[in-house]
């Protein structure tokens, strides 16, 4: 037993990174939600840009962000949408202007579970590790190196 | 005198500049409609969760331009109302106060060109992922800034003439626009028709008679490119078949940013009948929240007069996305068009 233990860290060291859950950000929806294909990295950008609005079955996206300064934004931000959440005030100004909303932003990885998996349509990003069975997760993105602050 | 003082203020603004505004500060940051009504700044009034929005901009100028005496005007109050109905269809208004002045300096509290318009009108149909047509009345498609004019999202309180002058800045009809992948690369599309001019009693602005276009814009890396054609009549320019080139850009990178506009328009009664012009405008960040603009301006109106030059140099502080305090000044050569010169500082929100 106290090998194993011991052994814990080494296999920790040896892992490949994509396979640390906590190193990875899960795409999740309902987990009723009717959907065959999860979609690629171009159209969760559209969606996230809000051009992308309804889902293959008719259903109304409601994508959900967490706060601009949440690390797994940042993250999510600069993977999916090429930039962090500050550099896209120019792009959401404009979309104010033509009348289009940004997706709506939730205070927690908790708070987003707890949305998606009661809101028709909706979809997140929560840690891997924090993914419960009430959401599905449509795909894994891993997490890009942690960026330096300004 | 003024000028000084001007450009101190927003000097001072900028060194005060450090104010540590944190990141949740950023005016997209909106939670789920709840049944009560909320108010964000920059992102409007939302009327519970019925999918309205009630929204809109303003700003003030002060200008003090060469052979003109200095006014303060409300270059704009702008009234948004949007609604998310929740299906496919989506419908969007945009009602404007232009230039109220406030002061000028032969008499205060007056009114000079004021005119109340209906800016926008237009319901948006999503019909799929790659198209969505919408009806009404909408800014025309041409070049860039034309379609993000409002003053809180431009960096200069002055327009260049190329965005503005060869072309009506809004169109009556229909319109298919979206996006599709091409070759690898995005690319955005918007055709449009103009059917009628009935939306705009008020053509001081020249609007136009029958019109069809097609903007085209595509990305590549840091730069977006854009492609504009449009075949048009005006009221104003005696009914005359014309048709206008196009081409803008935008790079970007981290905060510097260089953006440019170029369009030909082709006229009927030979050469003097064409119309030409273009500008470069390049952005660099001082700091955070304070950025140096710089841009030359090339307009050849029709006529036998020579093009007229402009250059601008100017400052603009944003201490959040929807607000800008701007200052410049700008100079010309060859102006026998009269093309206003000087001074101009503005405030301009997004509320």
């Amino acid at each position: 037993m106290r090998l194993l233990l011991l052994s814990l860290p080494l296999l920790w060291m040896i892992l490949p990174e994509p396979l640390r859950a906590e190193e990875m950000i899960a795409v999740i929806v309902p987990a009723a939600a009717l959907l065959t294909d999860a979609p690629s990295r171009e159209e969760l950008a559209s969606i996230y840009g809000r051009k992308k609005l309804f889902w293959e079955n008719g259903a109304r996206i409601i994508p959900v962000n967490l706060p601009a300064a949440h690390p797994l934004r940042r993250s999510f931000s600069r993977l999916v949408l090429g930039a962090p959440p500050e550099a896209l005030a120019a792009y959401w100004n404009a979309q104010y202007f033509h009348g289009i909303a940004p997706p709506y932003v939730l205070a927690s990885e908790e708070a987003v579970l707890q949305f998606v998996a009661t809101t028709p349509g909706a979809i997140g990003y929560v840690s891997a590790s924090a993914v419960n069975r009430q959401v599905r997760v449509l795909l894994t993105l891993p997490l890009p190196p942690v960026e330096k602050q300004p | 005198m003024t000028l000084l003082y001007c450009l101190l203020a927003v000097l001072f603004i900028g060194a005060v500049d450090d104010l540590h505004l944190t990141r949740s500060a950023l005016a997209q940051e909106l939670p789920p409609p709840q049944s009560r009504w909320e108010y964000h700044l920059g992102q409007g009034l939302r009327i519970g969760d019925s999918g309205l929005t009630l929204g809109g901009y303003g700003s003030v100028r002060y200008e003090d331009l060469r052979g003109h005496g200095p006014q303060l005007t409300v270059s704009a109050l702008s009234l948004f109302l949007s609604w998310e109905t929740g299906t496919r269809v989506r419908f969007f208004s945009e009602l404007e106060l232009e230039d109220l002045t406030i002061a000028q300096k032969e008499r205060a509290f007056g009114a000079r060109n004021n005119a109340l318009e209906l800016e926008r009108l237009y319901a948006d149909v999503y019909l799929s992922d790659l198209a969505t047509f919408r009806l009404g009345k909408f800014l025309t498609p041409i070049g860039r800034w034309n379609l993000i004019h409002a003053d809180p999202l431009v960096w200069t309180t002055s327009r260049p003439l190329v965005t503005f002058r060869s072309f009506a800045s809004d169109t009556t009809g229909g319109m298919l626009y979206g996006s599709f992948l091409s070759l690898g690369k995005d690319l955005d599309y918007s055709v449009y028709l103009e059917v009628t001019d009935d939306l705009d009693p008020d053509d001081r602005e020249g609007p136009f008679s029958e019109a069809a276009g097609v903007h085209l814009a595509t990305h590549l890396g840091p730069t977006e490119l854009g492609f504009s054609y449009a075949h048009f009549t005006r009221e104003t320019e005696g009914h005359k078949k014309e048709n206008l080139f196009g081409a803008d850009f935008l790079w970007a990178h981290r905060q510097v940013e260089l953006t440019g506009e170029f369009a030909y328009r082709v006229g009927t009664g030979g050469a003097n009948a064409n119309e030409w012009g273009l500008f470069v405008q390049g952005i660099v960040p001082l700091s955070a929240h304070l950025f140096a603009i710089g841009r030359y301006e090339f307009f050849a109106a029709r006529g036998p007069f020579p093009g007229v030059q402009l250059w601008l140099a100017g400052l603009a502080f944003r201490p959040l996305p929807p607000i800008v305090v701007k200052a410049e000044y700008s100079v010309t050569h060859d102006n026998a068009a009269k093309v206003p010169e000087g001074f101009a500082t503005s405030v301009a929100l997004l509320f």
